[in-house]
């Protein structure tokens, strides 16, 4: 993995923050002073348990729109405390590598562990709209079917053969920022940008997969992506809280 | 206060941008680099004071010998020449004549080597290198043959054999 390539998505990753998070903080100079008088006084773990349960739905899209590969992914995630959301996510995929002189499937699970932490304040305990950057540890079951090839060559004649199948290990880091906004009561959507940084490259130097479901193009170090998340919370109070308002 | 509004312009925007991102469907890349090893050869003469200089043939011809007859190259006026090896063999061998003309002596080449059998990348496929052996010829208008490299792989850079070529009488 480059350093350059490093730099380049830390940078696109806090380019969107920017972006995506300068007019709420513009909205708000007019009224900064409030603003961090409210904040001193804004007490912590306001807000109860949430459990929310989501699917990309950008997955079935691209998967129609793509003929040589497919992926599904689901996410959970648990509020624990002080903004910080315990998060679990996997899925599942294959690819399919159909050339005149090469043919292979590939197949996948993975499974991503981590954390977000959402950079807004919560207006109120109801409120779980939030923005967050976070951090992932992946890795992914690859299998690789038998490999038919054939070296081409005009003056000696083709010369085909077959590899065999192998299965892989793999294990990647991500940095992740996005967005969740209640669309109706219980009901979530919202985004993730990722950058994936692939920890053991070297597994792939032969026949690496056009694609790995959760990671991308598997004979590169590093890939950006995008999910968009439809997702279902289930909330209840904490007991131990006594000025935490009934919630949903 | 952050208003939800802006919230759905954003996811509206990240839609959008999902299935511009998901409607560019993955093409084969384009192969950059060099797919086949080759042998390169230089022919070479010892001048008055024992030193090696390159000698360029003036219209030096090539032929593969392969199962479905021999395929020739014309080479213009060089002393570097790039010659392949059989994938489906350890060994193969070559004709070579110093020109076109009419009549020239023509020598065989023959080449054994063992093959690896290599995947480049999925835009360019497998290929193989080879370990080159030995290179031995008919002397008629090849003195010998020294391997300066056995590694035969796509590294265009290195040439591998110099071919001493026979004083003319």
């Amino acid at each position: 993995m480059s350093t350059t390539a490093i730099y380049r998505y830390i940078f696109a990753l806090s380019l969107s923050l920017l972006c995506l998070g300068a007019p709420p903080v513009f909205a708000q100079s007019d009224t900064a002073t409030n603003a961090e008088e409210k904040t001193s006084d804004r007490p912590k773990n306001i807000a109860g348990h949430q459990l929310t349960i989501g699917f990309d739905i950008a997955a079935p899209v691209r998967n129609y729109l793509t003929n040589n590969r497919y992926s599904y992914e689901l996410e959970a995630n648990y509020y624990h405390k002080n903004e910080y959301y315990w998060v679990a996510e996997g899925g599942w995929g294959g690819s399919e590598v159909n050339f005149n002189d090469l043919k292979y499937n590939t197949t996948n699970y993975f499974g991503r562990l981590g954390f977000n932490k959402s950079i807004l304040y919560r207006e109120s305990t109801h409120d779980w709209d939030m923005m967050f950057i976070g951090m992932r540890a992946a890795l992914s079951n690859v299998n690789r079917g038998d490999a038919t090839y054939t070296v081409i060559d005009s003056v000696w004649g083709n010369q085909p053969g077959v590899s065999a199948g192998k299965n892989f290990v793999a294990g990647w880091l991500e940095i992740t920022t996005g967005m969740r906004v209640e669309l109706t009561k219980g009901l979530l959507a919202g985004w993730n940008l990722r950058g994936k940084f692939l920890l053991n490259g070297k597994s792939f130097k032969d026949l690496a997969p056009i694609n790995i479901a959760g990671f991308g193009r598997g004979d590169k170090n590093a890939n950006f992506d995008f999910n968009l998340y439809l997702s279902y919370a289930i909330r209840w109070s904490r007991k131990n809280n006594p000025t935490t308002p009934k919630n949903n | 206060m952050i208003r939800k509004h802006s919230y759905m312009q954003c996811l509206f925007l990240a839609v959008l941008t999902s299935l511009l991102l998901s409607s560019c469907t993955q093409e084969r890349q384009p192969c950059i680099t060099p797919k086949y090893a080759s042998l390169l050869l230089k022919t070479v003469r010892l001048n008055a004071t024992s030193s090696v200089v390159d000698t360029p043939m003036p219209a030096a011809v090539f032929g593969a010998i392969t199962d479905s007859g021999t395929k020739g190259i014309i080479f213009p006026r060089s002393a570097n020449f790039s010659l392949s090896l059989s994938p489906v063999s350890d060994s193969c061998k070559w004709i070579f004549a110093p020109d076109t003309t009419a009549g020239t002596l023509t020598d065989t080449i023959t080449f054994k080597y063992n093959r690896q059998l290599e995947f480049i990348s999925n835009a360019c496929g497998y290929t193989y290198f080879y370990g080159l052996n030995s290179a031995t010829s008919t002397n008629r208008n090849i003195d010998s043959i020294i391997i300066t490299n056995t590694s035969v792989t796509n590294n265009v850079n290195n040439s591998h054999l110099q071919v001493y070529i026979r004083p003319q009488p």
